[in-house]
């Protein structure tokens, strides 16, 4: 693939990697800084991608693993994750489908308090469709392991989510 | 007998053919059970739902320009933390791949357990070796930062012997000393995997929070340091 067809492959990209890096920040501020730190990163290392494989996935991999640095450094400088905030769901052309943001904002605080490892999982295959097999190799875990957290996680969110859920 | 994984696998049809038919009949059989795969597969279709608009959003210009263009302008002060320390050990790893392996030491490094005072090939890296730069000797510098004493501390990440190491060193009256040292798994060379997830140890972390180390400094302001053999006051 040439150095071109990647680049339009990754700018294609960009809108699961926000959505991604919104489920594990809370917040479009902080999902679109990771999502351009993680651009960053991979553009400095497009040489260490191996083609044939997949792109999304190298990607998503680079994106969690900063975000795991963040709340490193989050602890280490004393400084909490950001909670997810209800005016943060407002569309790009300023109205806000209440609905819609009500729902958002609800699974955001709900994700928000999931131990970082269950809201990696949780994102990977409950809000992007990934598979267990493709979330194993994103996160380079045994599927054994993405199972286990997949079911303390959506145990935690049935707690957290009831009001959504009688909703539906 | 089901477990909750094998449930859980079967609400996100992720279960074999065999497995699934399994679990199926079980669930049939049980209206506890259908009752949990239930909620499983509605909790899956609100959160899917809670995110589906996501997509349609306009992403902020900025990103697609930053890939189109290339650019990768250089992250500033801590948020390069990890960044860097993931760039050291990939650079680390790739300077073990092609010698190291082959190649036996011709340096050492050492350290005294209780002073911490460095020596060999170490403390030449801290002296005069640029962040981010390739390693020499299978140690590279992550990055540099002020101490709140106006001098410097340093972190570092050794890969050397099939072993892995990062560390903080902080200069004190002309030496460095080690301020954190911790083993790390040694990197997997040759793995692309390895080089994406470089963190540095909690140790090297809690220590630098002990310290309370400021921003870590841009690339000419370490070279200036260097050239000014780390002294911070005009003699």
């Amino acid at each position: 693939m040439s150095l071109e067809a990647t680049r339009q492959e990754l700018i294609g990209l960009i809108p699961r990697l926000r959505r991604f890096a919104l489920a594990l920040t809370g917040t479009h501020a902080d999902g679109d800084d990771l999502v351009q730190d993680a651009l960053e990163r991979a553009l400095t290392r497009l040489h260490q991608w191996r083609p044939g494989t997949r792109l999304d996935s190298w990607v998503y991999r680079i994106a969690q693993n900063i975000w795991r640095d963040r709340l490193r450094r989050a602890r280490f400088r004393g400084l909490h994750t950001p909670i997810a905030d209800a005016a943060d769901v407002m569309g790009a052309d300023g109205r806000v489908d209440a609905e819609a943001a009500l729902r958002l904002s609800e699974a955001l605080s709900a994700l928000a308090q999931l131990p970082w490892e269950q809201r990696i999982v949780i994102a990977l295959v409950q809000v992007e469709g990934f598979t267990y097999p493709e979330a194993a190799e994103i996160l380079e875990v045994p599927e054994g392991t993405i199972t286990s957290r997949l079911v303390r996680g959506r145990a935690a969110l049935e707690r957290l989510m009831a009001g959504a859920e009688k909703d539906l | 007998m089901i477990t909750d994984e094998e449930l859980c696998a079967f609400a996100d049809d992720m279960l074999d053919p065999v497995a699934t038919a399994r679990v199926r009949s079980a669930v049939e059989a049980d209206p506890l059970l259908a009752a949990r795969v239930e909620r499983m597969r509605r909790q899956s279709a609100a959160l899917h739902a809670a995110f589906a608009g996501e997509l349609a959003k306009a992403a902020p210009p900025h990103l697609a320009r930053l890939v189109q263009e290339g650019r990768a302008a250089r992250s500033q002060a801590w948020a390069g933390w990890g960044q860097q320390a993931a760039i050291a050990a990939a650079v680390g790893l790739i300077a073990f791949g092609l010698g190291w392996s082959s190649r036996p030491a011709s340096g050492t490094f050492d350290f005294d357990r209780r002073g911490g005072r460095v020596a060999g090939v170490l403390a030449a890296a801290l002296e005069a070796q640029p962040s981010g730069d390739a390693s020499s000797e299978g140690i590279a510098v992550t990055l540099t930062v002020p101490t709140a004493d106006s001098s410097f501390c340093r972190v570092f990440t050794v890969n050397r012997y099939g072993r892995g190491a990062a560390g903080l060193a902080c200069r004190e009256a002309d030496a460095w000393k080690i301020a954190a040292y911790a083993e790390t798994p040694p990197r997997e060379v040759g793995s692309e995997y390895a080089l994406a997830s470089g963190t540095l140890p909690d140790l090297v972390l809690e220590a630098a929070e002990l310290r309370r180390l400021g921003d870590p400094l841009d690339p000419a302001e370490e070279r200036e340091a260097i050239a000014r053999d780390w002294r911070t006051t005009d003699e």
